[in-house]
């Protein structure tokens, strides 16, 4: 044992409790500065990304090591040893938590669900006015529009898009010289949300957030590009919504002929000059609320999930919906036809559209989606592939389903549900080998999906299967990449024959 | 940072909608608890307690094992260093006012970039940022803003907001002074017809 020199026995007791006392502080010390990054950044921003897919927190392993140092090294090692670890360690967790807590104005769950209800409200009194409102095929419109705003732009083509857009943005992308050396392709369009509708003295308008991705090239160089784009829309008041195949498609809104204009805006079929906004949906403003370049980088980065907690979003006209659903079709009761949705299209659907993303077989489950649902989905196939990588989904396993909302317009019914799940979500590289996520610990999570299908179809959810045409009744292995059966020739993916899924939201972004 | 929870994000967030519905400006608030690091004071605080320490090992009349006086020694850096860096009061003592400033600024100024409040057509931004260690404030305007607004206004904006400090409710405060600031930005940034919020709503600010 080691010998300590005192004077005298009463300065060596109170130099003992000096020690003692001393020797608790620094501990206390040494306890406080090991969570000091706990404490300091208990939600470091939000995400976390899997490597190999393990994890552990290195606290008690550092615990135990110090403890072990303790009681086998002499304290001048183990002393100098443990400060060395614990300064390691500190360093080493603040590099790893990286951000601290930043509180921003952003809105929280309650506001999304404020602006939820007031958007779907404002939709409501506004499908008052035009009855021929649909949602489904105004987001069609958009789709449409976009498409060839962006790959007409800086060619002769763009004239054709004349009558739906502001005069002014025609005259600003026009005058841009840069345009002309821009060539814009692959466009994606991700979601459309609704932002805001509203009407003014002389026009109605519609403000919508679009999530898309497109590549741009110039001089022979190309760039992916990430956006989010909030678009404003606007059409003279008192107007009513054109039928699907005007808005599918851009046509002339006065004859109905493909969209073919001349630099006046004059149709080249009908010989009428169309101003932007009078007869049809046009484009007002377009702003870029986000852009980024495409990084292959984050397909194997895993966000803590979040949202799944959160309670369901439902439509606050849920219930006129309902009961106008059972009358139109002549329904028993609601409950029972829900039950058959459910396990009939909804739990069918989501199994079976897993299940295509985890073999990356996407062409698979081309009948039951729409087109834009299909591009979006397979521009992240292609991207998995291009990087020899596999996003696993094993033992994928429904938790519950909720309704959300009904809609039903003139054209189209639509159903969204939100689906609670768990499997094990990770994604894997040539060799097999896990770079992101976890094959060990299942991911919960809950996703907003809308089925649609044409109004007037009328057929019994427990007769539908999953893998024949609609139409027809023949394999549904044929579908091509437009969704057009080659046995019958029918388009399916416009949902004029069964439920189509149409759109699949995270439960933290749904908010229309 | 508890005070600052989701019933306050939410009255927060509504507050600024209500002040956009009623002026073209766009508005992004932002708190951090600190904008700097000041690594260097708890271990200045450390070198000088393990000196204190070391010097009373030597000078005392009393005899220590070489061992205990290097243990100890050793252990108070430890000691003093991990007390300050947990100590936010001890920090804010001894960290120079100008240094502060700067921090603060230069985090503002890395959010707003970041942010991307910069790209609103009409350049009509602002950034209210706060930060707690430093308790300072740095409202930060994009060019249409701070031209659409006079000087003198800004400054009165940038007082009142430092002034958030003073007030036992820091978060109740905050949202008292946006609100004070609503009419400010309507009578100079009055709101156009079809305006639209040209932010994204979920702002990624972590640096």
């Amino acid at each position: 044992m080691r010998q300590y020199i005192f004077h005298n026995t009463i300065s060596k007791r109170k130099i003992l409790r000096f020690a003692g006392i001393f020797s608790i502080i620094s501990l206390i010390g040494l306890i406080v500065f090991l969570f000091i990054p706990e404490l300091l950044m208990a939600r470091p921003g939000g995400g976390q990304s899997y490597s190999g897919g393990s994890g552990s927190s290195g606290g008690d392993g550092i615990a135990g090591l110090i403890i072990w140092l303790i009681l086998q090294l002499p304290p001048q090692i183990s002393i100098p040893l443990i400060i060395v670890i614990i300064v390691f360690y500190y360093f080493k967790n603040k590099k790893e938590k990286g951000h601290e807590v930043t509180i921003a104005s952003n809105p929280t769950y309650a506001n999304k669900f404020n602006e939820f209800n007031n958007i779907e409200q404002s939709l409501e009194q506004f499908k008052q006015k035009d009855p021929d409102f649909s949602r489904l095929l105004f987001w069609d419109f958009v789709s449409s529009i976009y498409h060839k705003y962006y790959s007409y732009i800086g060619k002769p083509d763009f004239k054709n898009i004349k009558p739906f857009i502001a005069p002014y943005i025609w005259e600003q992308v026009q005058n841009n010289p840069l345009n002309k050396q821009t060539d814009i392709s692959e466009i994606v369009i991700g979601n459309i949300n609704f932002i805001s509708v509203f009407e003014d003295e002389k026009y109605t308008g519609i403000v919508v957030d679009i999530k898309s991705n497109y590549t741009k090239t110039k001089e022979g160089k190309s760039t992916r590009f990430v956006l989010t784009e909030r678009w404003m829309f606007n059409r003279k008041k008192g107007i009513l919504s054109k039928p699907p195949e005007e808005m599918r498609d851009l046509k002339c809104p006065n004859c109905g002929a493909p969209a073919d204009f001349n630099d006046a805006g004059e149709c080249q079929y009908c010989n009428t000059f169309i101003t932007a906004g009078e007869m049809q949906w046009s484009v007002n403003q377009i702003t870029i609320i986000k852009q980024e370049v495409f990084n292959t980088k984050g397909l194997a980065h895993y966000e803590q999930e979040i949202g799944t907690d959160y309670p369901t979003v439902i439509s606050p006209v849920i219930n006129t919906y309902i009961t106008a659903f059972v009358q139109k079709h002549k329904l028993k009761d609601w409950d029972s036809y829900w039950q058959s949705f459910t396990d009939n299209i909804a739990y069918k659907y989501f199994s079976e559209i897993y299940d295509a993303w985890s073999e990356m077989q996407w062409q698979k489950v081309r009948h039951l989606l729409s087109d834009r649902l299909y591009e979006s989905y397979n521009f992240w196939i292609e991207a998995y592939k291009r990087e020899h990588l596999q996003n696993r989904l094993d033992n994928l396993s429904i938790k519950k389903i909720d309704m959300a909302a009904i809609e039903t317009d003139k054209y189209y019914e639509a159903f969204t549900v939100r689906i609670f799940a768990s499997c094990y979500d990770y994604v894997v590289n040539r060799e097999g080998k896990i770079i992101g996520g976890s094959k060990k610990k299942a991911r919960y999570f809950s996703e907003y999906w809308t089925f649609m299908r044409r109004s007037g179809v009328d057929f019994k959810e427990s007769e539908f299967s999953l893998h024949n045409c609609p139409n027809c009744g023949a394999p549904a292995d044929k579908m091509g990449q437009a969704a057009v059966c080659e046995y019958c020739g029918a388009k399916i993916s416009n949902g004029d024959f069964s439920w189509i899924l149409t759109r699949i939201v995270q439960d933290e972004e749904y908010t229309s | 940072m508890k005070r600052f929870d989701e019933n306050f994000r939410t009255k927060l967030y509504d507050k600024i909608k209500m002040i956009e519905d009623s002026s073209l400006v766009e508005i992004v608030v932002i708190i951090k608890p600190a904008s700097g690091k000041y690594r260097d004071v708890p271990v200045w605080s450390g070198v000088v307690f393990a000196i204190l320490l070391y010097t009373f090992f030597m000078f005392s009349h009393f005899e220590f094992d070489v061992y205990l006086i290097y243990a100890f020694t050793v252990l108070s850096f430890f000691f003093a260093w991990s007390i300050v860096a947990a100590t936010n009061f001890i920090q804010k003592i001894f960290v120079k006012k100008s240094r502060k400033q700067t921090n603060v600024e230069i985090k503002a100024r890395a959010i707003f970039q970041k942010g991307g409040i910069r790209f609103t057509q009409e350049r009509i931004g602002v950034l209210f940022y706060v930060s707690l260690l430093e308790k300072m404030v740095f409202i930060l305007p994009d060019r249409g803003a701070e031209h659409s607004i006079p000087d003198e206004e800004w400054k009165n904006m940038q007082a009142e907001f430092q002034s958030i400090f003073k007030a036992d409710d820091i978060a109740t405060e905050i949202l008292h002074k946006l609100e004070k600031f609503q009419a400010v930005f309507a009578k100079y940034i009055p709101p156009v017809e079809n305006d639209i919020n040209e932010l994204p709503d979920d702002m990624e600010v972590n640096l």
